[in-house]
C-alpha cells in the first residue's frame, strides 16, 4: 500500500501540470472543431434521414445551441460565473464558523 | 402475475436478520450479514419483466395490509436489493452490531415502501426508516452527531405526521388507504398534506435542510445506507403517487440549482455530497413533475444510476474520514500517492454524477433533459444544464482536486482501510461502467414500455425511445464537461475552500422551533407565576387546613388498607430512578418503545 505503482505515478502527473494542460487545450480544440461540422440545425432539408442512429442530431433546445462553441461558451461561462459570485458574493453572507451547531447557548 | 404470488418482500429478510443479530456471535458477523441482501437479489431477480400484481399481507382490524409489484416497484427494487448488498459489504469490518441493526431496520424500511401497496403499509415502513437512520446518526457517538440526530429526528417526525394526517384525512373522505396515482387537476388539500410529507424526505428545498445537515455526522458506513434510500423512497413514492404536478417540476429544478450552489462553497467533503444529493434527486423530482413517459422514466432511470454513484461517492468520502479522521477539504491534500485506488474509484463515480459518457450518469440524465426539453419545458431544461456543470464544478474537480492533490503529502499517519471497503467500491464502480456502457441493461427496467401497463393515466404518453450514444451527444457532453474542467482551472485559486460551514434553512427550522418553544413555555411560565401568588395569599391557609383534615383520614384509614402498596409504589419509583440515566438518546428510545406499546395497545383494544 505505501509504495504502490499507480500511486506513484499518479503523484508524478501531479507535478506536470503543464503537460496535462496542453493535453486538455488540444482536446478541447478538437472538440470545437468537431462541433463546427456536427451541431443541431433549425431547419432540416426536407426528407432528411440520419444514416444510422449514431448520426441523428437533436433538434435545438435552446435556440442559440445552433450555433456551434455554444457548450464551450456555456461550460466555462457557467463554472466561471458560478465560482465568482458564489465564493465572492454568497460565501461571505452564509459563512459561519463550523461549530456553529455545536455550543449550548 | 404467477411470480408475484410467490413474492416474499425483501423487507422481511432484513428485519429478521436485524433481530437475529443479538444473538449472533461477532465471529459469524459477516457470513450472515450478507444474506438479506442475497435473498433480496434473488427475490427480485425472480420476478420477470411486465410482473405484476398486489397481494394481501394481512388483515389488520379489518384494514387489509397490501403489497403490490409491478414495473415501477421493480426498478426501484432491483437497485435496493444491489446497494444494500454493496452497502453490507462496505461495512463488513464493523463489529459494533447496533450499527448493523440500524442499517439493517433502515433498508427494510426502504424496500417495505416501495412494495407497500396501501397508505397505511407505507407509513407504518415510512417511519421504520426515519427510526433506522436516525440511529444511523447516533452512533457515531459524538456530541455533534447527537444533536444533529436530533435535529434530523424531529424533522423526520414532522414530514411522517404530514403524512399521517394526509392518509387519514383521506381515509375519512374516500374511505379507502389505496396507495394510487393522484390527479393534478383534482387534488385536495389531503393529497397535498400526503405531498408535503413526500417532499420532505425527497428534501425538496425548503424542506431539504435536514440532508446536508445530518448525513455528514452519521457513521462512516451509515452515510452510505442513508444516501441511498431516504430520498429514492420519496423519489419512488412520488412517481407512483404525484407524476404530472407542475409544482414538482418547478421545485425539481429549483433543488437542482440549490444544491450545486451550496456544495460550490462546502468544505465538508460529505456535506459536499449531500447536497448534490438535493441537486440530483432535484433532476428526478423535476422528471416526475414534468409528468411525461419520458420524463417519468428519465426520472427512475436516474434515481438507479443515482443509488450506485452516489453510494460509491459516499464511500470514497467515507475512505478519506476513515484513514485521515477528517473529511475537511482545508485539511486534507496530496493523499492520491497513498490512496490510489479511493482516488480512481471515487473518479469514476464522480464522472458517472456528471453524466461523462460511458458512465451511468449519462445514459439516465441526459434521458431526462432530453425529455423535459422534448416537453418544451426549456428553462427547466436549461437550468438542469446549469446544474450539469455545477455538479461536475464540484464533486469531479474540486472535491478530487483538494482532497488527493493540491497540496503535497502531509505525510499524516494514515489508517489502512479494510479489504471489504476496497471490495465494494470495486464492486460500484464496475456496476456505474457497465450500466453506462449497457444502458439497454437499465432501460429494460423502467415503468414506461411497449407492452407494459400503464400505472398512472396522469403521464402523457409519448415515444420513450431514446439513444444516449449518438456523435452528437458524445461532443455535447465531452463539450460541456472539458470546458468546465478550463473553468476550474482558471478559478482554481478563487474556489479555494475555507474551513466554514453556510448558513440553510436549518437555521430557520431552529428559529421556528425556538418561536415554538418561546409561545408554549412563556404563557405556561406566566399563568404559573399568577397560580403562585394567588396560592400563596389565599389558598394556603385553606390548604393547611385541608391537610390537616386529610393527615388524619390518611393516618387512620388508608395506611391501615393500603400500607403494603406503598412500599410497592416506592420500589417502582426507584426502578424509573434507576432508568433515567440522563442520556437523550435513551429518553427517545424509551419514549419511541412505550409509544410504539401504546399503538399496539390501543389498536387491539379498539
Amino acid at each position: 500500500m505505501e509504495h504502490n505503482g499507480l500511486g506513484d505515478w499518479l503523484e508524478g502527473q501531479r507535478k506536470k501540470t503543464g503537460l496535462w494542460l496542453t493535453l486538455l487545450l488540444v482536446a478541447l480544440g478538437l472538440l470545437v472543431l468537431a462541433n463546427v461540422f456536427v451541431h443541431p440545425t433549425a431547419h432540416e432539408p426536407a426528407g432528411h434521414q440520419a444514416v444510422s442512429v449514431f448520426m441523428e442530431i437533436d433538434h435545438p433546445h435552446f435556440g442559440y445551441d445552433v450555433y456551434p462553441g455554444f457548450w464551450a461558451v456555456f461550460g466555462f461561462g457557467v463554472a466561471v460565473f458560478m465560482t465568482v459570485v458564489l465564493k465572492k458574493i454568497a460565501f461571505p453572507i452564509l459563512g459561519r464558523s463550523e461549530d456553529m451547531y455545536d455550543r449550548d447557548e | 402475475m404467477t411470480a408475484t404470488s410467490s413474492f416474499i418482500n425483501p423487507a422481511w429478510y432484513f428485519l429478521a436478520t436485524a433481530f437475529v443479530l443479538p444473538f449472533t456471535p461477532r465471529g459469524a458477523l459477516k457470513w450472515i450479514l450478507p444474506l438479506p441482501a442475497i435473498l433480496a437479489i434473488a427475490s427480485v431477480a425472480s420476478l420477470g419483466f411486465g410482473d405484476h400484481g398486489t397481494y394481501s399481507v394481512v388483515k389488520y382490524l379489518g384494514i387489509e395490509l397490501t403489497g403490490r409489484v409491478d414495473q415501477l416497484s421493480i426498478v426501484f427494487g432491483h437497485v435496493f436489493a444491489i446497494q444494500s448488498l454493496l452497502g453490507i459489504l462496505y461495512a463488513l469490518h464493523l463489529t459494533e452490531k447496533p450499527q448493523h441493526m440500524a442499517a439493517l431496520t433502515y433498508v427494510a424500511g426502504g424496500f417495505g415502501c416501495v412494495f407497500a401497496g396501501d397508505y397505511l403499509s407505507l407509513f407504518l415502513f415510512w417511519e421504520l426508516m426515519s427510526v433506522g437512520s436516525t440511529f444511523l446518526v447516533w452512533l457515531n457517538n459524538t456530541q455533534r452527531s447527537t444533536k444533529a440526530g436530533f435535529r434530523y429526528f424531529l424533522f423526520h417526525t414532522l414530514g411522517g405526521l404530514f403524512l399521517l394526517a394526509g392518509l387519514l384525512l383521506r381515509y375519512r373522505a374516500l374511505n379507502t388507504f389505496a396507495f394510487l396515482p393522484v390527479d393534478p387537476s383534482t387534488a385536495a388539500y389531503y393529497d397535498y398534506l400526503i405531498l408535503l410529507g413526500f417532499c420532505v424526505n425527497a428534501a425538496v428545498v425548503p424542506l431539504h435542510a435536514w440532508l446536508p445537515d445530518a448525513y455528514p455526522e452519521a457513521t462512516v458506513t451509515g452515510a452510505v445506507f442513508m444516501s441511498a434510500f431516504t430520498t429514492k423512497t420519496a423519489v419512488y413514492v412520488l412517481a407512483r403517487g404525484f407524476a404530472g404536478f407542475e409544482v414538482l417540476a418547478i421545485a425539481g429544478t429549483i433543488m437542482c440549482l440549490y444544491g450545486v450552489c451550496y456544495a460550490t462553497i462546502e468544505n465538508n467533503a460529505r456535506r459536499i455530497l449531500a447536497y448534490h444529493i438535493v441537486s440530483q434527486v432535484g433532476y428526478m423530482v423535476a422528471g416526475i413533475g414534468i409528468g411525461t413517459a419520458m420524463t417519468v422514466n428519465g426520472a427512475c432511470a436516474h434515481a438507479y444510476a443515482h443509488i450506485l454513484y452516489k453510494g460509491l461517492l459516499f464511500m470514497g468520502a467515507g475512505c478519506l474520514l476513515y484513514a485521515t479522521g477528517t473529511a475537511k477539504l482545508n485539511e486534507l491534500g496530496g493523499l492520491v500517492r497513498r490512496m490510489p485506488w479511493v482516488f480512481v474509484c471515487y473518479m469514476v463515480a464522480a464522472v458517472s454524477i456528471s453524466g461523462m459518457p460511458f458512465f451511468n450518469g449519462f445514459v439516465s440524465k441526459t434521458m431526462t433533459i432530453a425529455g423535459a426539453a422534448n416537453a418544451h419545458r426549456t428553462w427547466l431544461a436549461f437550468g438542469m444544464e446549469i446544474a450539469a456543470v455545477g455538479t461536475f464544478l464540484s464533486v469531479g474537480l474540486k472535491l478530487p482536486y483538494f482532497a488527493f492533490f493540491a497540496k503535497p503529502d502531509s505525510g499524516r499517519v494514515l489508517k489502512p482501510i479494510p479489504w471489504n471497503m476496497y471490495l465494494a467500491m470495486g464492486l460500484g464502480s464496475g456496476l456505474c461502467l457497465l450500466t453506462g456502457l449497457y444502458p439497454d441493461f437499465l432501460y429494460k427496467l423502467l415503468p414506461f414500455q411497449e407492452g407494459l401497463p400503464v400505472y398512472s393515466t396522469f403521464v402523457a404518453q409519448v415515444p420513450t425511445t431514446f439513444h444516449p450514444y449518438t456523435l452528437w451527444h458524445l461532443i455535447q457532453s465531452f463539450l460541456l464537461l472539458g470546458f468546465t474542467g478550463l473553468g476550474f482551472y482558471v478559478m482554481r485559486t478563487v474556489i479555494v475552500p475555507h474551513a466554514k460551514r453556510n448558513l440553510d434553512f436549518e437555521y430557520y427550522y431552529i428559529l421556528a422551533g425556538k418561536f415554538f418553544f418561546a409561545a408554549v413555555s412563556k404563557p405556561v411560565a406566566f399563568v404559573d407565576a399568577i397560580w403562585g401568588e394567588v396560592y400563596r395569599t389565599i389558598g394556603l391557609k385553606a390548604l393547611v387546613d385541608i391537610a390537616c383534615g386529610a393527615s388524619i383520614f390518611d393516618k387512620k384509614a388508608i395506611d391501615g388498607v393500603l400500607d403494603n402498596s406503598v412500599y410497592g409504589v416506592g420500589a417502582i419509583g426507584r426502578g424509573v430512578a434507576k432508568s433515567e440515566t440522563g442520556r437523550l438518546q435513551t429518553y427517545v428510545a424509551t419514549a419511541m418503545l412505550v409509544g410504539l406499546a401504546v399503538f399496539a395497545a390501543v389498536w387491539f383494544i379498539r
